[in-house]
């Protein structure tokens, strides 16, 4: 049975907008409409309170932990047009790198597998998508896709660093060449995969389904399989499941038509678990049967009070 | 004055066409009348419009709007736009061509307007709220768009600076500019109701026109979007409203109401806007579209071709008299006012000028201002000097009316909307202690109060200089340019005309003072997404974070009788037509919230006194608006007014954040982090293995696990272990209960996600993989290891302990597969990777006689040898993917043994090492050594400290100091000392001490 572990007062002054845990699921990064970003660590259904990072001039939209091989490290960004990576050094955060190079808010960030190094996208307002990555002496190299998404990107996703073998011919070396790639959605309401070709980032899928501006898009997690999995979901109220068996063909699926808005799909660890989040502060959890239907899990809301409850499934539309 | 006279027209009927739209060609030499069934092509002649082409369109759509390339290299193009699609059209030796076809709108086109600056660049407007800009040679997608989230109306290139252009949306205009990204750089809410119309400035940057239905013309000065600059009544709802090419006139057409209404155009000067000047009387039924002929350059009379739902054509002449009417001041020099000409012929003004000076002057003082400026403190001598001097630019000044006999000169300043006119006498003694004397040329547009100031400063200027016996007369004139900038800077709604003759630079020019768009105004949160409130995320591996806004807090929408909403879905039709629960629905754009708090002033007064927080969503000038105030506290209590205001006060207290909860859904995982824990992987005893996970699967409740471990204890049996011959039997492996059996079972677990089973099954069946030693580090080279490798895998290595690499050997083509499409695949992929290797392989010599000696016997104990593994090994790759997805996940909960002992399993050895590494140099040539010996002087690479005999094997070393050797030696060295055996001097043990803590 689902339980909850920790119900986390996280004191914050205004509205919270994103709430991560690192890789072990020890520490809690929150950020809000305050302009900070809190830092818990979670243990035996106790909270500490560790850090409270101040330095952003606006609600900070959406936070994303580092691959812990790199350290403790946090990327943040905000309506400010800022992205802050913040480092953990002896208990003490500090700021790492800031990158002030967007003409809108940043909407959303994104660690890239950590087999690719310590390298971050971050998806902006002002249309393009940005890629901070760090160089070996310290500096940060930084690449810009103008106009990835006209009007304004709102959620990037990198796809995981899989050495499937299905998706790319291979060049002739002993270990193959894992292909980069990322996922984006914008207010042109559509979902872009973008490919990194000789340093380079090109755009290599158009994904068209959505009917008004793509929220949120999430690349499922890689357990080996060839197949490729992207979650998207929209103001218009879907949830689309992007599947690809070579990774240039794309075929959709809409999970459901939620009533309100749907601002967040995220995957488990496995894939095989989608969860759904939206306007109507509601959380729901969906898995794919084994004939390929996605299903309302019912089970996850027994005991929680009614602070969320399944969103209704309506019936899927094609 | 509003003379009503049929002024004299040329008047041209064409019934059958049924043209909706007319444009008149750059050459104004034709025009095109556009309708339903066809393309008309007329021919305008002063005496009679001729019908030269008649093309036929068969479409169900009208066309919405027309227009010809303003351009002469491409002057024969057009773009029509119908429905929702635009299309290019050439006239060609007088046959139509379709140049390209603009197709991306999904709802129908408003307008189209034709880039001033680049000849294959077209805007085009539509209902759908975008607004795409086209190279015209390439149609496929529109190289830029703009989204307004209202339909917009009218789309018009600015006339002067080619980055900016102007829409319509209703009744607010915004502001584009290409450099700056997909917002608008301005927001002008400019009218009450729907703008039909709109028009730059032909002259000035900054200054347009929009005409709306609100019986309105008002004029912008789109620096300032507060305020219009001035304002034109009308008693009707006005459809065009645009500015003449010539002086500061303006053509007006009304929208009839009631089909009774007006049909006639007026002329108006847009310094007078209370009456018109002029009507053009004639048509008998709506004006479509009325646009300027260029002008011949013998005539100076301008000419107007207009189009109307009565099927004429009418031509209508703008004679000199009515020209001066509307302020057009140099008709003696006939020629347009564009700017860009306008830059010529203020410089020829001013040669002029210099002419006529120097015609006064002898010609030895013509070329002394240089020698001048030497002599006598710099100052010029004479009076011809010093007007010399003054040529170089002052903005928005023109000296004209130089006489040098009366000395004097007349000053004409244009700043803001203020024209001075000055004369300015010089004294026979200037300027020796003899100030000239300043005298405004009436009319001017200053007030008495201000000519007064204006003298006064003039004065103390010209005096400060002429003591000193110095020439004041340019001082003077920036004294006079920087008192009129001061007034009109203090005059707020003073527009900033462009003088005719600005004496500026280009760059000033195009410098647009746009640039102090607020950092974060409203306006521009348009495309910034509305802030999520509430989340789901899975963290960790078996962890479900999830936020949600307090329970208390609902949207406001639902509960509040003014309807904060309202506002936001006027901007957004299309979303409310799409969906029958609007009222439910949030907002898209964080733009929502400041369009909210714009109608709860009274909520925000209130929390500003309660919070500081998110001052920014509105804006600077606004006060805050936090996002929690978008939701309302509900209250099962009746609303009244002021109760409402009572629940805001209680809302504030309660907490704006919700709390973060932590859920743990390892049920719903495929996964065990007990089953992890419990699990083992012994290479040794296999069997014993298998019973044991057996059991651990039964303890946490996986029945189909424990079936799956028992299967394994049977089919892993050391009775069935393959015989080493090809020739015996055929292996268990190719038996059903084998290689298939467990391909089965992969493949079912592989539709659970249940990574975990996989990489468990995949270990078991498998075996650890042997890595030659010291692999990968020594040998950073792959493509050397490899080879070496698979000049070794050769019979009687069996292949999973090599590695991977016998899949490169020429043995493997086989390709069986699982059945379903993303298997097979992957199959062929890899296979095909793993010939690819196997042929590049080729380069070395060895490989070539291994290859060209193939062995029939060593090829059926190759295959033999795959055939009795009972893991496929054409899918070597994937199963290593599952034991590396694996150990992540096993990394997570912390179980790094358990990581270790699954990834010994892996084919592909890990990447090496990309940490520190020591290298050495030689004692000798202080060059880099690999290996024992140095290259370059062949002597040992790393000598013993100790016994001088070079170290190969176990070594230790100083950090500090870099000497060291044998292990041993060291060992024994450090027992009884502290410093460096070499006696370097080097404190090893405390140095390295210090290192150590680091």
């Amino acid at each position: 049975m689902v339980s909850v572990l920790n119900t986390v007062d996280t004191g914050h002054e205004d509205m919270i907008h994103d709430a991560q845990m690192d890789y072990y699921g020890v520490r809690l990064a929150t950020c809000s409409s305050d302009k900070t970003v809190k830092i818990f660590d979670i243990k035996n259904g106790g909270q500490i309170l560790a850090a409270e990072l101040r330095g952003h001039e606006g609600p900070v939209w959406q936070l994303a932990w580092a691959h812990p091989m790199y350290g403790n490290i946090l990327a943040s960004c905000s309506y400010d047009r800022k992205v802050i990576i913040w480092k953990e050094t002896n208990g003490q955060w500090d700021r790492l790198y800031e990158y002030a190079n967007h003409d809108s808010s940043v909407n959303s960030v994104c660690w890239a597998p950590h087999e690719f190094g310590l390298m971050l996208a971050c998806g902006s307002s002002d249309g393009a998508v940005s890629i901070i990555s760090s160089t070996a002496d310290g500096q940060w190299d930084t690449k810009k896709i103008n106009n990835a998404h006209t009007i304004g990107c709102n959620a990037v996703s990198w796809c995981p660093a899989v050495a499937a073998g299905s998706l790319v011919d291979q060049p002739s070396s002993q270990r193959p060449q894992q292909t980069r790639r990322f996922v984006t959605g914008g207010c042109d309401n559509l979902v872009k995969i973008w490919r990194e070709e000789d340093g380079q980032w090109k755009e290599e899928q158009k994904l068209e389904a959505h009917s008004d501006w793509v929220r949120d898009v999430a690349w499922a997690p890689s357990i080996g399989l060839p197949t490729q999995t992207i979650a998207s979901c929209s103001q218009d109220g879907r949830v689309i499941i992007w599947k690809s068996e070579d990774g240039t063909s794309w075929t959709s699926k809409v999970l459901n038509k939620f009533p309100d808005v749907v601002w967040h799909v995220s995957w488990s660890i496995t894939g095989n678990i989608l969860a759904v989040s939206g306007g109507d502060n509601k959380v729901s959890l969906w898995k794919e049967s084994l004939e390929g239907q996605w299903v309302c899990v019912s089970d996850v809301n027994k005991g929680q009070g009614q602070t969320i409850a399944p969103a209704e499934p309506q019936k899927p539309e094609q | 004055m509003a003379a009503r006279w049929s002024s004299e027209n040329v008047v041209a009927e064409y019934r059958d066409l049924q043209a909706t739209a007319m444009a008149v060609d750059c050459t104004g030499c034709h025009a095109l009348l556009a309708g339903r069934k066809h393309f008309a092509l007329v021919k305008l002649d002063n005496q009679q419009p001729e019908l030269q082409k008649k093309s036929v369109r068969q479409s169900k759509w009208e066309v919405s709007a027309v227009q010809w390339c303003p351009h002469a290299s491409n002057g024969d193009f057009f773009v029509a736009a119908s429905n929702q699609t635009a299309e290019v059209y050439s006239f060609q030796d007088s046959q139509l061509k379709t140049r390209s076809v603009l197709k991306g709108h999904t709802r129908v086109i408003s307008d189209v307007d034709w880039s001033m600056s680049d000849a294959n660049t077209v805007a085009t407007c539509s209902v759908d709220t975008y607004i795409y800009l086209w190279d015209i040679r390439d149609p496929r997608k529109p190289s830029l768009a703009y989204n307004a989230v209202a339909g917009a109306s009218q789309v018009k290139w600015n006339k002067v600076n080619s980055y900016l252009l102007a829409t319509t949306h209703e009744g607010d205009i915004r502001v584009w500019d290409q450099r700056k990204g997909s917002t608008p750089v301005q927001y002008i809410a400019a009218h009450l109701s729907k703008v039909h119309g709109l028009d730059w400035d032909p002259t000035s940057e900054h200054l347009m026109a929009s005409s709306s239905q609100d019986c309105t013309v008002k004029f912008w000065d789109v620096t300032n979007p507060k305020r219009a600059t001035s304002m034109l009544k009308s008693g009707a709802p006005v459809w065009r409203a645009r500015y003449t090419p010539f002086g500061h006139g303006l053509i007006t057409v009304m929208v009839p109401q009631l089909r009774r209404g007006e049909n006639s155009l007026l002329l108006w000067n847009t310094d007078n806007l209370t009456s018109p000047i002029h009507t053009f009387v004639g048509h008998t039924d709506v004006v479509l579209e009325f646009q300027w002929r260029k002008q011949n350059e013998d005539n100076a009379d301008y000419q107007l071709v207009t189009w109307s739902k009565d099927s004429s054509l009418r031509i209508w002449k703008i004679d000199p008299q009515l020209q001066r009417l509307c302020g057009h001041t140099d008709l003696q020099d006939s020629t347009e006012l564009e700017t860009t000409d306008s830059m010529s012929e203020a410089s020829s003004t001013r040669n002029s000028i210099i002419e006529q000076i120097t015609g006064g002057v002898t010609s030895d003082s013509l070329d002394s201002p240089q020698k001048s400026k030497d002599d006598l403190m710099g100052q010029p001598e004479t009076l011809q000097q010093e007007f010399l001097l003054v040529n170089i630019p002052i903005p928005n000044i023109q000296i004209s009316e130089v006489d040098m006999i009366k000395r004097c000169c007349t000053v004409y300043a244009v700043c803001g909307n203020h024209e001075v006119k000055v004369v300015v006498t010089f004294p026979p003694q200037y300027p020796n202690n003899a100030a000239p004397s300043f005298q405004f040329i009436r009319p001017t547009s200053i007030t008495d109060s201000l000519q007064t100031t204006l003298l006064k400063n003039l004065r103390e200027t010209s005096l400060q200089y002429v003591r000193r016996n110095h020439g004041c007369l340019e001082a003077c004139i920036r004294q006079m340019v920087n008192t009129l900038d001061n007034i009109s800077l203090t005059e707020d709604a003073s527009p900033v005309r462009q003088t005719p003759f600005p004496l500026q630079s280009m760059e000033s020019l195009v410098n647009p003072p746009l640039m102090s768009i607020p950092t974060y105004g409203t306006y521009q949160d348009l495309n910034v997404p509305f802030p999520r409130t509430s989340g789901a995320r899975f963290c960790g591996v078996d962890k479900l974070i999830y936020f949600t806004r307090p329970i208390t807090l609902r949207p406001r929408q639902s509960s509040s009788t003014a309807e904060p909403y309202k506002l936001v879905y006027f901007t957004r039709p299309s979303t409310i037509r799409q969906s029958s629960i609007t009222t439910e629905q949030t907002p898209r754009s964080l733009s929502a919230l400041s369009a909210y708090m714009g109608l709860h002033p009274m909520n925000m007064m209130k929390s500003s006194s309660q919070s500081s927080i998110s001052r920014i969503y509105s804006g600077e000038s606004v006060p805050v608006a936090p996002l929690s105030n978008f939701y309302f506290k509900e209250k099962k209590s009746r609303r009244s007014g002021k109760n409402r205001e009572r629940d805001l006060n209680v809302s504030s207290k309660v907490p704006h954040a919700g709390p973060v909860l932590i859920q743990d859904v390892s049920c719903l995982l495929p996964i065990h982090q007990k089953l992890a824990e419990t699990y083992i992987l012994d290479p040794n005893n296999i069997p014993s293995m298998c019973t044991r996970n057996a059991a651990a699967a039964n303890q946490v409740g996986r029945k189909d696990l424990v079936q799956v471990w028992s299967l394994a204890v049977l089919a892993l049996s050391a009775d069935l272990a393959p015989s080493s011959s090809p020739d015996v039997e055929c292996p268990w492996a190719q038996h059903p209960f084998g290689r298939r059996l467990l391909q089965t079972l992969l493949e079912h677990y592989s539709k659970l996600c249940d990574v975990q089973t996989l990489a468990m099954l995949c270990c078991a069946y498998g075996a650890p993989t042997v890595h030659p030693e010291g692999r990968g580090l020594l040998k950073s080279s792959s493509n050397s290891s490899f080879q070496s490798n698979s000049f070794r895998s050769g019979p009687s290595m069996t292949s999973r302990k090599s590695s991977g690499n016998v899949y490169g050997s020429p043995g493997t083509y086989e390709t069986d597969a699982f059945v379903t499409g993303g298997w097979t695949i992957g199959n062929r992929e890899s296979g095909g990777m793993r010939r690819s290797i196997s042929w590049t392989e080729t380069s070395s010599p060895d490989d070539y006689q291994y290859r060209e000696y193939v062995d029939p016997q060593q090829r059926e104990r190759e295959l033999h040898d795959n055939e009795k593994q009972l893991l496929d090994p054409g899918c070597t790759l994937l199963y290593d993917e599952f034991k590396k997805a694996y150990g992540e996940i096993l990394y997570r909960w912390g179980l790094k043994d358990k990581r270790a002992d699954v990834l010994k399993y892996v084919s592909v050895p890990p990447e090496a090492h990309k940490g520190i590494e020591f290298g050495t140099k030689c004692v000798h040539c202080y060059k880099d050594v690999r290996g024992p010996q140095c290259a370059s002087c062949r002597g040992y690479g790393f000598q013993c400290a100790i016994c001088h005999i070079a170290v190969k094997g176990s070594s230790n070393f100083c950090l500090a100091c870099g000497h060291g050797g044998h292990s041993r030696h060291m060992q024994e060295w450090f027992q009884n000392y502290d410093i460096c055996p070499t006696g370097c001097g080097c404190s090893c043990t405390e140095e390295n001490h210090v290192l150590e803590s680091l």
